[in-house]
């Protein structure tokens, strides 16, 4: 019998689809040009005209919203995938060669562990300067070890399953074992993880381009929005809540997704009550 | 943990030696003189070779000697031990009130299991989880600061201004940082418990003729300790790096801006001793957390 899907998973699904779908529209088409000035529109309370209203520059703030919806899945994604191509092998290796590899691999992970990620965004935009590049490489270096440290645990367990021992027996090498019988079985595991890892990154990429460490301008992006609304918020409130909204919005799709898949890839996964 | 320590402090000095193309160069401008340049050089020790610098800074770093500010001309010890003294209170007081809040919602949630009370519970825990904290921290200042008047929108009195009047600049910023903590810590300890009340052993302690609410605070609550304990952990750095952000919205004077103030204007010396300050408090926290895990429970060390 079908499983029926979980709610939380639907709802997941549409949220962060309603998020992707927008950033995407923003490539060919906003209500308005989001970077065009016009100093006679400035600090309009939303209106049928400009739903979401209007900032100190007279700017379309639906449609910077919708721009910076892409700058913010962009430094999610690439912090993801940096994470996904570093520590997948790395956990790979650590599992299939126990002994100092693996120890190798594993107390390499406390040391970046011990650079909570805006740490480690301060330290590279002190080095290289900030922006959108800075940031999605931070992130996805502390992610890096999390997918290390997942990957490697999950691998040890199915090392010493019966399918792996017959595979051994059959004369499959570590690696072919590791490709064709080891991922596979932990790929529900690693998607689930990027979610979270992907709320993780879009959290941080707004906080850091809050503080002026993400994407630089005339890039738009969601924590430079508040950034720039924090002086107006009593007056201009509707500048401070769709931004923030949007993020709500993106976490909380992510998360509900994470655990709608959580319930569904894994059938140990208890059933919340 | 020294180990981690010493590799995490190499990767700070690598990564800020690469950064620092020559600092004397960028003091001095582009039409300064070669031999003020080299003297310049000679002063802050860049004519040394890179293992030199390190142990020198590292040597100072033990004997408590962080460097001198660039921008600032003072030695960094005291800019940090200036603006620890408003990060770490704020860092702590949030961090109390994520637990207690996590521990009220997470218990009220789980006695009443299944029922509408959880429910609403749940749906706040789920927008808790979603709220950047900075973001948070603007709409208290909107509400309580701009609207209601009640606290002032931001900066700190001192502490020599009084305690009360510090605390009271201080809770704006440590409710914003203390939500979304509290949304992941309850999160966890809710599924413990939950998982622990299906257990055998609460099932025997509600045989003997324990309520449900007195076998789930005696039995499941010290069991679902520990992946609380780490959680809280975490969070302890979290909330420390967090307050780097959370005190631009409030614009209080402590670690956070002077990190940023030095990133915009290259006082590396000041970057470099504040992100190791943090990296130590985050591994050290780690391991106090690894030895309150082992006391709680014993099978910690095998487990691992």
């Amino acid at each position: 019998m079908m499983r029926r899907f979980p709610a939380r998973l639907t709802m997941g699904a549409v949220l962060v689809l309603l998020v992707s779908l927008t950033a995407l529209l923003s490539l060919v088409w906003t209500p308005c040009d989001a970077t065009a000035i016009d100093v006679a529109l400035r600090l309009q309370p939303p209106s049928a005209r400009h739903l979401f209203g209007t900032d100190a520059f007279g700017r379309d703030v639906l449609s910077m919203v919708m721009v910076g919806a892409r700058g913010a899945i962009g430094v999610a994604a690439g912090a993801a995938l940096i994470g996904v191509a570093g520590g997948v092998p790395l956990g790979l290796l650590a599992a299939a060669r126990p002994g100092w590899v693996d120890e190798m691999v594993m107390r390499s992970g406390d040391v970046v562990f011990a650079f909570p990620t805006v740490l480690l965004a301060v330290l590279l935009a002190a080095g290289f300067g900030p922006g959108a590049t800075t940031t999605a490489a931070a992130i996805g270096i502390f992610n890096i070890p999390v997918f290390a440290r997942l990957t490697r645990n999950g691998a040890r367990l199915l090392w010493t399953r019966g399918f792996v021992l017959a595979a051994r027996a059959a004369g499959a090498g570590p690696l072919g074992i590791s490709l064709h019988h080891i991922l596979p079985n932990l790929l529900g595991l690693l998607v689930i993880q990027s979610t979270i890892q992907l709320s993780v990154a879009i959290l941080a990429d707004a906080g850091l381009s809050y503080v002026g460490l993400g994407s630089q301008p005339p890039a738009l992006s969601w924590g430079r929005m508040l950034e720039e609304a924090q002086t107006m918020t009593g007056m201009a409130p509707w500048l401070t809540i769709f931004p923030g909204i949007a993020v709500v919005v993106t976490l909380t799709g992510l998360s509900l997704l994470g655990d709608g898949l959580g319930t569904v890839l894994d059938p140990r996964h208890e059933r919340r009550v | 943990m020294l180990a981690v320590l010493a590799a995490a402090s190499a990767v700070i000095f690598a990564l800020m030696q690469l950064a620092a193309g020559d600092a004397a160069h960028a003091m001095l401008g582009l039409n300064a003189a070669p031999e003020t340049v080299a003297a310049l050089r000679h002063k802050l020790g860049l004519d040394l070779s890179l293992t030199e610098r390190y142990l020198r800074w590292m040597g100072g770093l033990i004997s408590g000697d962080f460097g001198t500010s660039l921008t600032y001309g003072v030695p960094v010890g005291q800019l940090l031990t200036e603006r620890l003294s408003l990060s770490l209170p704020l860092a702590l007081m949030a961090l109390a009130l994520s637990t207690v809040i996590a521990f009220a919602i997470g218990l009220i949630s789980v006695l009443h299991l299944g029922r509408w009370i959880d429910g609403v519970l749940n749906g706040l825990l789920q927008l808790g989880l979603a709220i950047p904290d900075f973001w948070l921290g603007m709409l208290l200042v909107a509400l309580f600061a701009e609207r209601l008047h009640w606290v002032s929108a931001g900066g700190f009195p001192g502490w020599q201004a009084g305690t009360a009047g510090a605390l009271r600049a201080l809770l704006l910023p440590a409710v914003a940082l203390a939500v979304p903590q509290a949304a992941i810590l309850c999160r966890i300890l809710r599924n413990e418990l939950a998982s622990a009340s299906r257990q055998d052993y609460v099932r025997t302690a509600r045989a003997k003729g324990l309520s449900r609410r007195g076998a789930l605070l005696r039995h499941a609550l010290p069991n679902g300790l520990v992946p609380v304990l780490t959680v809280l952990g975490m969070q302890a750095s979290f909330l420390l790096a967090g307050t780097i952000i959370v005190e631009n919205v409030f614009t209080l004077p402590g670690l956070g801006r002077l990190v940023f103030q030095a990133v915009t204007q290259r006082d590396l010396p000041t970057v470099q001793a504040v992100v190791m300050v943090m990296v130590a408090a985050v591994v050290c926290v780690a391991a106090l957390v690894d030895l309150a895990c082992a006391a709680i429970d014993p099978r910690w060390q095998e487990r691992r």
